[in-house]
Parts: structure tokens; C-alpha cells; sequence
């Protein structure tokens, strides 16, 4: 509330409250009535700061992100069965069907069945004493109807289709087997293979078949490029399984970031004494979790330089404008307006130029940037890298420029506020 | 009654170890309704003597004597507070703050003291009344002439009615008919009990004043 003139205290002492009005009014009157060009500059200097504090590392974010969302939409879901170490198949597999769909979040699950095999082609005109072209290959079997159900595979066919019920002498590989993908990393790949091409598949019991090849599958999973997929019932005929034999469960859940919850339903139930029940991150491993770890890592040293970076620029800006006002703060001082609202009125300016730097910031990064990765993802070999900014990651560097823009404003007008006034009225 | 006296007050400039002594042990004595100029040449210390009875510079030794209370040491907040609620200021520039109107120029040591934002408003025009210049309530100094930006710094300087109205060569800027209006003005303000000490260099304007103290090399040479 406002005080009478003659209500000031006997040693004239300013109130805070006074300080901050007048401190608002002086920082205000500043923004509306400065240099538009000098306002409009260090409004678009903090907003491209902002931006560069969030886009280069929500893109490394994005890119482990996109990684990740992969690994588990494509290939592990976000909850895996595996059989115990020792054994080749899951324990009491049509327990754990039943108790996975009757748990809340449950969406969908496909079981798999796995063989190595030797894949051929062109063994037709094998010539005595001559090579042709094979390569080693793990062969998952599936069951086409639940794998569409769990996973959306069938839309990464980048030649011909996927398996469809009934085909049990069709088979669909993965593009780096194919020859499709970098054999740099993972070896052979089989020459000059189509869709049409006949493959002959040896198995380790020593069945040969031979599959007509439908599809070529090229995801940004790159073990599952490595893979060939034929169907379930094709591979419990190829060994001679007769009852229900899985070698892993995907399981897709509504929430693949509670998958932890999930897995914790089935350890209450003592179903981790017979199987092994992991979440996609531990499914990932040790190694991938490492690189998510260390591209984190690299994300947040890219965005302290450019906070740093960022920081010293807002200082800048904000002390030039302050240094280049030295004679009328020298002025306030002399007409006897406190050292404390002349301070407040440049944090106040600091953190105005903040807000609406960054509110633009905003804008562009949600309305322009994200909408256009979305669309436009940055090909890695391994991920679609988009923007991937969250509340929280934005929330925390907008909160480091508002401090930085607090500081920016205080330091500059302390020091000045703190010298002589004559000095500062005439330059010296 | 003294208003404000000074006894032995020196102010010394170092440049390096090289002292350079802007005045040399002033004793002045200004009496409650009193218009005094001071005045001499180019470099005689003036307006240092200014600065030095406003508190805007700090005197190397000497007392600053205000009812019977030496405030030329006083800290730096307290100096402002007593700025604030004793003492107005003219300056030779006018001194206006850029992107505030006329109005706001004199409302801010009224905010200062603690009047609302309205009725410092309401005081902003009755004093831009007085002075002549209601109709420029809403300008920007660089809306104003120099003679009116001059009486927009009078109308700041005594909006929160100082003791004592302190005028740095407040003529030097303008041409002699806005030099003579703003003389009047200040005689008008001191035939009304207000206390001002003025610098000037041109002898028709220290003419008017009660009392004309001579400045040479930082010495008081005459009281006339």
C-alpha cells in the first residue's frame, strides 16, 4: 500500500516494496520506450541461445530415444520372457501367457522360436569343388497374426511382404543377410539374393529346407537385420517339436515405461524362479545401455558449452546495455532513487528479455523444430534421430537461463550502482 | 537559520601518486531561504563545491554541516536517503531520464518517497503546472525543448519539496530568453522560502541571487 510523503521514516529509509515498485516501473518503462532494435537483438540472441541449449542435445536424446523406441516397439517388447540360462526353452510357457494377458497394461505378446542355420543360394548350380553363397543366420519362427499384433515389423518389409498364416515354406530376410545393409560389421550376406529367390536352410539337427524368399525386412534394429523370420509351425516341423516350445516371449504393454511395473508382477508371482523376465532396458544389455549412458553424457557437456556460451552472452549483452546507461544510473543515484531499485529494474529487464526470448524459443522448438524432425528425421544407421525435448529437459535450462539472466542483470548494475556517483553522472 | 555549512572542506584528485586539489578549505555558511551563486572561472572548483554539499561526491576531509549534524560521512545509503528527502538537483544537461515523459521524470523521487503511482501523477501535473508546461505532461525529453526539458529537471528537483535546490549551471544550455525564464523561475521558487545554491558562470544570473560567493583555485576569494 502507498505511503504519504510525510510517512517516511525519520532516517528516510526506502521500503523493499518501494525499491520493487519503482524498480518495475524504471525496467518497464525501459523495454517499452528503449531502442527497438537493441531490444529486438537481445531478444533474438536468447532465443537462438535457448534453442541451442535444447536442440543439439534433445537431438542426441532423440537419437538414443528413437533407438530405444525401436529396440522395444520392433524387436523385445517392452517385457521379455526368456528361458533360464541352462535351458532352451521357456518354463511352463502357457502359464505365463495366461498371467501375462490377465495383467492390467497388457496389449499383446508373441512367442518365438529360434535356430541357427546355414542359408544358401544358387545351390541349384553348385558346381563340384566350387563355393556358393551362404551365410549363418538365426532363424526366429513366429506366429504372423500375434508378431502383427505385438510389433509393427510387417511395415519395415522394404522389398516384397511379410509371412502371412499358411506360409510355412516362405521366408523373409533381414537386410544385412540379404546384402542389403553394411556387411562391414557383421560378415557375409548372400549374393545377388530377390524376392522370388529360393534359399536352401540347413539346420543344426541336419534338416535342409528350401523357402521361396517373400520379403526383405530392413529396420533400424540392426540385430534384427541379421535375422530371418519363417513361421512357428515351420519351425517346430523342422525340430520336431510337438508341444507348446518357446524361446522368448515379446510382450507388448500399454506403457513400455512402466515395464518395470510389469515385470513386477510376474517376480510376485515366483515367475522369475523358472524364467527370466526382463524389461526392454535390461533385454538391451549392458553394452547399449552404456552408449544410451554415454550419448546422455555427450548430450549434457554439448549443453553446458552452450549454456556457458549462452551465459556469457546474455552477461554480455545485458552489462553493455547497463555500461552504456552508467550516466543516467549515475543520474537516478543522484536524485536519490535507491541502489536497490536501480538493480531491480536490470534484473527485472534481464529476466523480461528472458521470458520472452525463451517463450519464442518456445514457439519455434514445438510449433517449428519438433513438428519438422518428426517429419524429416536426421538417418543414423542405427536410429531416426527427431527433437526430443521433454518438459522436464526444457523446464531445467529455462530455469538456468532465467538464473543466468538474474545474475546478468544484478552484477552490472551492483558494480555501477556501487561507485561514485559523480563518476558515474560524468564517465570518468 | 544555517541551512548548510562547511568548515575546512577540501576535495584532492589523485592521478597516480599526483594529488590535485580541487578546493582547498571552503567555509560557507547558506541560510534557510537563501539564494546563493557561486561562481568564477573555468576550473575554480564550483561545481565540485556542488557536488560536494549535494553528497553526490564524497570530500576528501572538511565537515558538511546540516542542523548541527556532520553528514559528510555518512555511508552510501544514507546519503542517498538524505538526497532523497533533502535536496533537489538542476543539473547543466537537464538530466532526464530518456524514456521517461515529462510526468514520470517527476513522479520518480515522489515513488521513491512512498506516494502511490497516482498521486505522484496528480503532484507530476501540478507541479508541470506550475512551471508552465501541463500541456507536455505525456512527452519525452526528446519531445522537449531544451528550455523545457530545463524546467522539467526544476519541477523534478522540487517535486518532493527539498530543503535545498542545488543548480549546476542550469542556464549554460540555453539561449537568454529560456535563461531568463528559468532565472525567474527560480527566483519565484526562492521568494517562496526555497533555499538554492547555484552555479553558474554568467554574473547577470549570480546578480539575482542573495548573495554571490567568488571561487578561485578552490578558494572562497569573496562573499559578496
Amino acid at each position: 500500500m502507498a505511503k504519504s510523503q510525510d510517512s517516511v521514516s525519520a532516517k528516510g529509509s526506502v521500503s523493499t516494496h518501494d525499491s520493487l515498485r519503482i524498480g518495475f516501473f524504471l525496467a518497464n518503462r525501459s523495454v517499452k520506450r528503449g531502442n527497438r532494435y537493441v531490444t529486438f537483438l537481445i531478444i533474438a540472441i536468447l532465443m537462438l541461445i535457448f534453442l541451442n541449449m535444447v536442440a543439439v542435445g534433445g537431438l542426441l536424446l532423440g537419437l538414443i530415444q528413437s533407438a530405444n523406441k525401436g529396440y522395444y516397439t520392433l524387436y523385445s517388447g517392452a517385457v521379455r520372457v526368456r528361458p533360464p540360462e541352462e535351458k532352451t526353452y521357456i518354463q511352463f510357457p502357457d502359464q505365463i501367457i495366461n498371467f501375462a494377458k490377465s495383467l492390467p497394461g497388457f496389449v499383446a505378446l508373441s512367442p518365438h522360436l529360434q535356430s541357427a542355420a546355414k542359408l544358401e543360394i544358387d545351390y541349384q548350380e553348385k558346381k563340384v569343388g566350387s563355393e556358393v553363397s551362404h551365410v549363418s543366420a538365426s532363424l526366429e519362427g513366429l506366429d504372423p497374426v500375434l508378431e502383427n499384433q505385438t510389433t509393427p515389423i510387417a511395415n519395415y518389409v522394404s522389398e516384397g511382404r511379410f509371412l502371412q498364416p499358411g506360409d510355412t515354406d516362405k521366408i523373409v530376410l533381414g537386410s544385412i543377410i540379404a546384402g542389403r545393409g553394411s556387411t562391414i560389421a557383421f560378415g557375409e550376406a548372400l549374393q545377388g539374393v530377390q524376392v522370388g529367390s529360393k534359399v536352401l536352410a540347413t539346420y543344426g539337427n541336419g534338416v535342409q529346407r528350401e523357402y521361396t524368399v517373400v520379403g526383405i525386412l530392413k529396420t533400424k534394429v540392426a540385430i534384427m537385420n541379421l535375422e530371418a523370420f519363417v513361421s512357428m509351425k515351420e519351425l517346430d516341423d523342422v525340430l520336431g517339436i510337438t508341444s507348446t516350445q518357446y524361446s522368448n516371449i515379446s510382450i507388448k504393454i500399454q506403457d513400455p515405461n512402466s515395464a518395470d511395473r510389469f515385470k513386477s508382477f510376474f517376480y510376485n508371482a515366483g515367475y522369475n524362479l523358472q524364467n527370466r523376465i526382463e524389461t526392454w532396458i535390461d533385454a538391451e544389455g549392458s553394452a547399449v545401455n552404456d552408449i544410451n549412458t554415454a550419448m546422455g553424457f555427450i548430450g549434457n557437456i554439448v549443453g553446458a558449452i552452450g549454456l556457458m556460451v549462452g551465459s556469457i552472452t546474455i552477461f554480455i549483452l545485458i552489462f553493455v546495455n547497463a555500461v552504456s546507461r552508467r550516466k543516467y544510473i549515475g543520474i537516478l543515484k543522484a536524485i536519490g532513487i535507491s541502489s536497490n531499485s536501480i538493480i531491480i529494474s536490470y534484473i527485472f529487464q534481464g529476466l523480461f528479455y528472458t521470458l520472452i526470448g525463451v517463450t519464442l524459443g518456445l514457439g519455434v522448438l514445438y510449433l517449428g523444430l519438433i513438428p519438422y524432425f518428426n517429419v524429416h528425421p536426421i538417418d543414423f544407421p542405427f536410429s531416426d534421430a527427431t527433437l526430443y525435448v521433454t518438459a522436464d529437459y526444457a523446464g531445467a535450462r529455462i530455469a538456468l537461463l532465467f538464473v543466468v539472466a538474474f545474475f546478468s542483470g544484478l552484477l552490472p548494475a551492483y558494480l555501477i550502482t556501487r561507485e561514485n556517483t559523480l563518476d558515474a553522472i560524468l564517465g570518468r | 537559520m544555517i541551512a548548510i555549512k562547511t568548515e575546512n572542506l577540501i576535495k584532492s584528485y589523485f592521478n597516480g601518486k599526483v594529488e590535485t586539489k580541487a578546493l582547498k578549505g571552503i567555509n560557507l555558511a547558506v541560510k534557510h531561504g537563501e539564494f546563493v551563486a557561486i561562481m568564477g572561472p573555468s576550473g575554480s572548483g564550483k561545481s565540485t563545491l556542488l557536488y560536494q554539499l549535494g553528497l553526490i561526491d564524497n570530500p576528501t576531509s572538511g565537515k558538511i554541516i546540516i542542523e548541527q549534524k556532520d553528514i559528510s560521512h555518512f555511508s552510501q545509503k544514507d546519503r542517498d536517503n538524505f538526497r532523497l528527502n533533502e535536496f533537489g538537483f538542476v543539473f547543466q544537461d537537464y538530466a532526464l531520464i530518456p524514456e521517461l515523459t515529462a510526468a514520470e521524470n517527476i513522479m520518480l523521487p515522489l515513488m521513491m518517497k512512498g506516494l502511490s503511482k497516482k498521486d505522484a501523477e496528480r503532484k507530476a501535473l501540478e507541479i508541470l503546472e506550475r512551471v508552465g508546461l501541463s500541456a507536455r505532461f505525456g512527452n519525452l525529453p526528446s519531445q522537449l525543448s531544451g528550455g523545457e526539458q530545463q524546467r522539467v529537471s526544476v519541477a523534478r528537483a522540487i517535486s518532493h519539496k527539498p530543503k535545498i535546490l542545488f543548480a549546476d549551471e542550469p542556464t549554460a544550455n540555453l539561449d537568454s530568453e529560456k535563461s531568463h525564464q528559468l532565472v525567474s523561475l527560480l527566483l519565484e521558487l526562492n521568494k517562496k522560502g526555497q533555499t538554492i545554491i547555484m552555479v553558474t558562470h554568467e554574473e547577470e544570473y549570480g546578480k539575482v541571487a542573495d548573495r554571490l560567493v567568488y571561487l578561485r583555485d578552490g578558494l572562497i576569494t569573496s562573499k559578496v
